[in-house]
């Protein structure tokens, strides 16, 4: 009983938590400056506006008061950075995909020499923080002439999510039952026990794979910052953020921030489903 | 159906013999048992056979032809494994039929293959349910039906029941000797359990220790068992073991175990045949052993260490002034305290020598 009681008040704090910045924001971007600017400041929308939305995607907004809200400066740069985020973050979960799956796949399933040696290599990539690679890459992009580019944008991003998405998926598929014995006297062969027997049956784990690998890529801020922003590469994150140095219109940068968090939004909804089905609290042993 | 051989089997996992030098004959339609305690390599045996293992060295033969490097596909076995395998996104139907998949068969061909065997194991309500929907019962029937409908010439089977109740276990044992009879398929199938051995094998296999102990029918395995190791692992209760040694004296002869000396009857020496060895064992099952008073000529004294009610019967575990554990089987009438000083009378007649 009391047991109920406290993971009810957690569960509302954690709702909280998670839900107020979103709420606080969404409302920002449905205000007017001035109502903004007011103190205190409301608590919701007296009269909702969508001008923000229209705004950043450059066009002019005329309120019910006459007034026009002029479109933003920035506009070409969200539309850009909208185009470029959907491009990169796609890219890069399909390949993570068609990467992780055999990999992690002969990893959790298959013995070879000097298994757990790439194992721990694995594992080293996921430790290693982002950033210390950082400048590594800058120097070796600038000679390549990859900066300011998608294609390496989408390699940089790939470092990260492939070591990561593999070492999770190991774990997924360690625990699947052992149907390669049976696949082998239903007559498939190695490869065909992947593709037809292996792969539809962790459609799941490959789910949430790709959930992970897309939201990593939609989300990546240090690497575009330093490799992309300011050029025709630049992704949506690191577009949002130039709203910082900008003439203040809050209510701008809400409108962008609810733009970032809507395609995750969407694709956690699509794969609710698997994300439940998968668990992801089962340790990798 | 085949008949299948096996000639010097062996197969080690680098250092470790899981498989030492198995030579065996199954003819064809036998259902074969193969029974032993836990790691003396049944599945390695059966793998080597269903080609999911290669063997160090040996050859598996169907009928007269060599097997030993074919993949299991092309050998026209159907395995069952343990709990059931089953393909798990898959429902019950698309599971059978993937055993089909590579036969070459048409759409039509495998639909009436798969209604056939359906109907003949009584699945046809599960047919659209995931394994995970299916209970203990329902999925080993489902894998029963997915090893038929390929119509192979040998069923292998690795403990398919193991992770069943017992009364679900007696229903598909009866249910699985039927239908092994009725298609008349050459089987081999793994347990430790020596009930399963003994109420379905025409023929059983004890192993123990990477090696085969005995071949034989269920009744010679019971009742002339060749080693002690047989002797102790086949029957419930397990035999009782008396070590000691057998002395002739003017045409007289006694077996002398702890400080007891028993006379040892004809039918018992008849069997010995001259060969006494100084130090033997020798083994006497529980209900070949009576419980009397202590102090009884003949009798060797103990302590009453637990009694064990089973209804038809009870079982009396003694133990001897060294500790060790004797059982004795009695009427479920007798009575028996815990800690009582009675005395054992072996009944050498029945006594297997080791
Ligand atoms: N792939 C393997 N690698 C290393 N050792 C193995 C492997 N498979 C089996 N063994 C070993 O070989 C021995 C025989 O194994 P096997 O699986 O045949 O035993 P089993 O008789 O089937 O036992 P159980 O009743 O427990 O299933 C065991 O000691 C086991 O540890
Ligand atoms: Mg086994």
């Amino acid at each position: 009983m009391t047991r109920t009681i406290w993971s009810r008040i957690a569960l509302a704090v954690i709702l909280i938590w998670t839900l107020l910045p979103i709420y606080w924001f969404l409302k920002i971007s449905l205000l007017t400056p001035d109502e903004i600017a007011r103190f205190p400041p409301p608590l919701y929308p007296l009269e909702p506006q969508p001008a923000a939305y229209f705004n950043i995607f450059g066009f002019d907004y005329e309120l019910s008061n006459g007034i026009t809200r002029r479109a933003s400066g920035q506009a070409n740069q969200i539309i850009r950075g909208l185009q470029n985020s959907v491009i990169v973050s796609i890219i890069v979960t399909v390949l993570t995909l068609a990467v992780v799956a055999p990999l992690a796949y002969v990893f959790a399933r298959l013995d070879f020499a000097h298994k757990n040696k790439l194992l721990f290599a694995i594992l080293l990539a996921v430790a290693l923080p982002p950033v210390s690679t950082l400048i590594p890459f800058y120097s070796m992009y600038v000679q390549l002439g990859l900066n300011g580019t998608i294609l390496g944008l989408v390699i940089v991003t790939l470092t990260i999510t492939i070591p990561f998405v593999t070492w999770m998926l190991i774990g997924y598929f360690r625990n699947l039952p052992q149907v390669e014995r049976l696949a082998r006297i239903d007559g498939f062969s190695r490869m065909g026990t992947f593709v037809y027997v292996m792969l539809p049956m962790s459609r799941s784990g490959l789910a949430v794979a790709a959930v992970i690998a897309f939201l990593f890529a939609w989300n990546e801020y240090t690497y575009a910052l330093i490799l992309v922003n300011g050029t025709t590469a630049n992704t949506l994150p690191t577009a949002i953020s130039g709203f910082l140095f900008q003439h203040p219109e809050p209510q701008h940068m809400a409108a962008a921030l609810a733009l970032t968090i809507l395609p995750p939004a969407l694709v956690a909804f699509l794969l609710q489903r698997h994300i439940g089905e998968m668990n992801l609290v089962e340790p990798v042993r | 159906m085949a008949s299948i051989h096996l000639k010097n089997l062996k197969k080690t996992f680098g250092q470790h013999v899981a498989v030492a030098d198995l030579t065996l004959d199954v003819a064809e339609g036998q259902f074969v048992v193969l029974l032993g305690p836990s790691g003396c390599g049944k599945t390695t045996t059966l793998n080597c056979i269903a080609g999911l293992e290669a063997p160090t060295s040996g050859r598996v033969l169907f009928d007269d032809t060599d097997v030993t490097g074919l993949p299991p596909h092309a050998r026209n076995i159907a395995m069952v494994f343990q709990s059931a395998l089953l393909y798990p996104h898959l429902n019950a139907r698309a599971n059978i039929e993937m055993s089909l998949r590579h036969s070459g068969m048409t759409a039509d061909q495998v639909k009436s293959r798969v209604a056939g065997v359906v109907s003949m194991l009584r699945v046809d309500h599960l047919l659209d349910k995931r394994p995970s929907a299916l209970s203990g019962g329902e999925r080993q029937r489902v894998a029963l039906a997915k090893a038929i409908v390929r119509e192979p010439s040998v069923f292998l089977m690795d403990e398919p029941f193991s992770a069943l109740d017992a009364a679900l276990r007696n229903s598909l044992r009866a249910e699985l000797v039927h239908l092994q009879k009725t298609l008349n398929v050459t089987t081999i199938f793994v347990t430790h359990d020596q009930v399963e051995a003994m109420t379905m094998g025409d023929v059983i296999v004890v192993m123990n220790n990477a090696n085969v102990e005995q071949v034989g029918s269920p009744d010679e395995i019971y009742n002339n068992p060749q080693t002690k190791f047989v002797a102790g692992f086949i029957g419930s209760p397990p035999m009782n073991f008396f070590e000691g040694a057998f002395k002739s004296e003017n045409d007289r002869l006694t077996f002398h175990t702890g400080d007891m000396a028993l006379s040892v009857p004809d039918a018992l020496r008849a069997k010995l045949d001259g060969s006494i060895e100084a130090l033997t064992s020798v083994g006497i099952r529980p209900q070949h052993i009576r419980i009397v008073d202590a102090g009884t000529d003949g009798g060797i004294n103990m302590e009453v260490y637990a009694v064990e009610h089973l209804g038809k019967e009870t079982v009396i575990i003694l133990q001897s002034e060294a500790g060790d554990a004797y059982r004795v089987l009695t009427d479920p009438g007798f009575k028996a305290a815990v800690g009582e000083r009675v005395a054992l009378a072996p009944d050498l007649a029945h006594a297997h020598v080791f």
